[in-house]
């Protein structure tokens, strides 16, 4: 019972780290630009194919490839800005029909190349080895990836109320016109948060998912609902809501999935159900500011 | 000549700021009335809850008797209120007479077109806000001038008691405001109640026989323009606000 | 009004069908029916029947269920990336009445279809909420879900778990033809039907809603419930494209009928052909199913999707309306030409 209960709370915490990491870019985005951004689960799944395969051809340059494949990721982020989104920003359809289409091709590409089976990448965790506390043991990485969340979520509040770019950000998200006459560059702001969302979800990705397994190229659309749930639990744009929303369901889902019957199976609905209690009790979220647009 | 307006106590807030203050005021059937007050002083969130568009904190909105306080937009249209937007709004996509001919099939709408039918009576509106030739272009093609009558036809398509128009003439140049003013005289002369906000007095003052201020969401004086225009207040607000008459 | 509506339309339809078919969209849609129509009379080779004439009957089944798609999202402006719900649900409902109640196939489809606009129901009331993007989302988290349920191990003795239910009597007809020309009549009435409904008064509302919904609200439309509306009627269509399928293929079991990938193909084959064409969808979906079958037999199947991914980045992309107007203009531009205009 006890190891059950610490079980709960440690998945809950880390499911919570990895769903508030992933939830504040995609929220950041919708924030500034209003942007769905459909790709964003596959940046997350992409970045655990893209360690599968650096590992491979590098071994044994284990953080020089996380660094690299991160980079990578963010510049991915940023031509599907510049080539795909800014074209087509004012049509709501037109940029989720192609993010959607962008998604579709990386499933397919990683499909093509790798098969459906589910891969692990467990010999490429940072820190191995595990530590125990009241007798439960704990992976290593995963304490080192829920203290990392913890500080770049810090480090991005900070960032975001202090720097000259998380300001401009700001002032875009409130209000786009006022921004653009008071000179700022919307269209740059909107690349450097695509930018910004699709870091944070491949530092997410290349954190946790040595730990756990690559369930197949289809897992980003589970990671896309999943965030999508926490951004609407939390309210849509702001970010305090994605961090608090993501750890809520965080420990929601592993509630599920410990305690009770079919755990497992129904955790995956889970996300479903939250979405549709709040869309029925409270629809802007619990810290959402702005109705639904 | 009865009320058909009744507001009474209106209060919106948000957040810490109110935008309308505790503002009361009636509208007698047939008359034509303007809502002046400087830029933020509430007169779009004003219409806005007559309208449903926003709910109000406190207060009582009634329509000819009905308490309509806080109903959704469809259905205070459906009592007889119809409005237009500062900021033009039209289905962009669809032909102007197809634009007018969605108001036509709301509840009054339809009431107004069951004898002429809807395609019919929807033409018949756009002649009488002088679009008729353009009836089978869409709305992304036409000058500002235009889209303002598009938007008053729209409105007439719900045959409404009550016309709010917010800001009809801004954007416009000046003989757009002069066919403008034409077309809604024409209308208030065909016994439709009108009520209308603009943040320049001057074209207000030899429009409406009536005017309410009101400044900061807080109801100032409603009189004749000229009294309203001497009044210490309304002066102060213009002036403080950096906006002169003209 | 609507019966009015429909009796002028009856009493005119025969000067109406004689200069429609005049026209150029008109020639050459009646042109498109009755070379199909002749199809299958073309040749009694069991290669041609069995194989080539299926592939037909497959495309008509996607085009029922990307026009449908396209009713909700093109006209309507609902985005819908979970239409894969609508078509499952009748699949299932119609394999289950055959299979367990030894319901006849077309009395199986339609209450098939039922089912998927009772669906259509009960997941547009809560999605109407959602707006633009966030309703794409929400529709997708509704279907990866029911095909979880559906997946579900504990739930497999109602559900009928990952294997889902295969019988031989699941057909419409065992001679292709017979379905061929079966399937084709459903394309052609869901065709004429859901043209009309986007040019009728009823449509023209649907198109306002998507256009600007505040000022929809603002002329009086009640928009909730037209959207509701909206979602039912395209669930009908897709319902009956998907019972359809369920019958062409003989079995349905989750991934291939609730996948994700079934909504993504309305999607693809729809904007392929262009969004609000309503026959774009058919000539998407032909495209898609024939492309699809040449790259199977030539031995490529796995790079289908990938490509498709791609057209679709292309597509939405650099034409805005898809193919079909493009490809609509040089015809009729050939056209004029031949006919020296």
């Amino acid at each position: 019972m006890i190891e059950d209960i610490m079980n709960m709370l440690f998945n809950g915490i880390l499911n919570g780290a990895v769903l508030a990491l992933i939830s504040l870019g995609y929220s950041l985005v919708y924030g500034v630009g209003g942007i769905m951004n459909m790709a964003h689960g596959a940046y997350f799944m992409l970045t655990g194919y893209l360690l599968l395969w650096g590992m491979r051809i590098f071994p044994g340059m284990l953080f020089l490839t996380v660094i690299f494949v991160i980079i990578i990721i963010t510049i991915i982020g940023g031509l599907t800005y510049i080539l795909l989104i800014k074209p087509l920003q004012d049509t709501h359809v037109g940029v989720v029909l192609i993010t959607f289409g962008l998604a579709f091709l990386i499933e397919q590409w990683i499909l093509i190349v790798s098969g459906t089976t589910s891969a692990s990448i467990n010999d490429y965790v940072l820190f191995p080895g595990t530590t125990e506390f009241l007798g439960y043991s704990m992976f290593n990485q995963y304490i080192f990836f829920i203290i990392a969340s913890l500080v770049i979520v810090s480090l991005f509040a900070l960032f975001i109320s202090k720097s000259k770019l998380g300001k401009s950000i700001r002032a875009v998200s409130q209000d786009r016109e006022a921004a653009v006459l008071m000179g700022i560059n919307a269209n740059r702001v909107l690349l450097y948060t695509v930018m910004i969302s699709a870091f944070l979800a491949a530092i997410a990705a290349s954190l946790y998912l040595p730990g756990a397994a690559l369930t197949g190229p289809g897992m980003g659309w589970t990671y896309l609902t999943s965030s999508f749930a926490v951004i609407i639990l939390g309210g849509m744009g702001s970010l305090v809501g994605s961090v608090v929303g993501g750890y809520i369901m965080g420990f929601v889902t592993s509630f599920t999935s410990i305690f009770l019957p079919n755990g497992p199976s129904w955790a995956h609905v889970v996300p479903l159900i939250v979405i549709l209690i709040v869309l029925i009790i409270r629809p802007r979220g619990l810290f959402g500011k702005k109705k639904l647009r | 000549m009865g009320t058909i307006l009744e507001v009474k106590n209106l209060t919106k807030k948000y957040g810490g700021l109110t935008a309308v203050n505790d503002f009361s005021f009636e509208i007698k059937r047939g008359e034509f009335i303007g809502l002046i007050g400087p830029n933020g002083a509430g007169k779009t969130t004003v219409f806005n809850l007559i309208s449903g568009f926003e709910k109000p904190n406190s207060g009582s909105i009634r329509f000819d008797g009905m308490n309509i306080t806080g109903l959704r937009p469809y259905k205070i249209v459906n009592k007889g209120i119809a409005r237009t937007f500062q900021l033009v709004r039209s289905f962009k996509f669809l032909t102007l007479l197809q634009n007018v001919s969605v108001a036509c099939q709301s509840k009054r709408g339809r009431e107004a077109s069951k004898s002429a039918g809807i395609d019919a009576h929807a033409s018949s509106i756009l002649a009488a806000v002088g679009l008729v030739d353009k009836a089978r272009i869409p709305p992304v093609v036409l000058p500002h001038g235009d889209l303002r009558k598009l938007q008053i036809g729209k409105a007439l398509g719900t045959n409404p008691e009550l016309l709010l128009l917010d800001e009809p003439f801004s954007g416009l140049t000046h003989e757009e405001q002069q066919t403008l003013t034409d077309l809604i005289l024409k209308l208030h002369d065909d016994g439709l109640t009108i009520f209308m906000t603009g943040h320049v007095l001057r074209e207000l003052m030899n429009l409406v026989p009536r005017v309410i201020a009101m400044h900061q969401g807080k109801f100032i004086v409603d009189g004749p323009p000229k009294e309203v225009a001497n009044n210490k207040i309304v002066l102060e607000a213009y002036l403080g606000g950096g906006e002169a008459f003209a | 009004m609507l019966k009015n509506e429909i009796e002028e339309k009856v009493k005119q339809f025969p000067t109406y069908l004689k200069s429609w078919v005049k026209t150029f969209l008109g020639g050459l849609t009646l042109f498109c029916i009755i070379s199909l129509i002749a199809l299958p009379f073309l040749s009694q080779n069991q290669n041609f029947t069995h194989v080539f004439l299926r592939q037909f009957t497959l495309a008509m089944i996607f085009s029922i269920f990307a026009a449908s798609w396209d009713l909700l999202t093109g006209i309507s402006g609902q985005i819908s990336f979970g239409h894969a719900i609508f078509f499952g649900i009748a699949g299932y409902i119609c394999a289950y009445l055959i299979s367990y109640q030894n319901f006849p196939p077309w009395i199986a489809i339609f209450i098939g279809a039922i089912g998927a606009v009772f669906f259509g129901l009960i997941i547009g009331i809560p999605c109407l909420r959602l707006r633009g993007p966030y309703l794409a989302l929400g529709t997708l988290a509704f279907s990866l879900v029911l095909l979880k349920l559906f997946l579900m191990g504990s739930l497999s003795d109602v559900l009928f778990g990952s294997e889902g239910i295969s019988d031989y009597r699941i057909q419409i007809s065992d001679n292709p033809v017979v379905e061929y020309i079966i399937i084709l009549m459903f394309m052609i009435v869901s065709f004429i039907t859901i043209i009309q409904v986007s040019k009728s008064k009823f449509g023209t509302i649907l198109k306002s809603i998507r256009d600007d919904e505040v000022s929809a609200d603002a002329s009086g439309i009640n928009t909730t419930r037209f959207k509701v509306y909206a979602f039912m009627l395209s669930a009908l269509f897709a319902g009956i494209a998907g019972a359809c399928y369920a019958t062409y293929v003989g079995a349905v079991n989750p991934t291939g009928n609730f996948g994700a990938t079934i909504s993504f193909y309305a999607i693809l084959m729809a904007s392929l052909g262009g969004l609000t064409t309503i026959r774009g969808s058919a000539l998407g979906a032909f495209f898609f199913i024939f492309l699809e079958y040449s790259l199977i037999v030539a031995g490529a199947e796995i790079y289908v999707n990938l490509i498709f991914a791609l057209i679709l980045i292309v597509v939405v992309r650099f034409s805005e309306h898809g193919i079909l107007k493009p490809i609509l203009e040089r015809i009729k531009d050939l056209w004029d030409l031949l006919l020296g205009r």
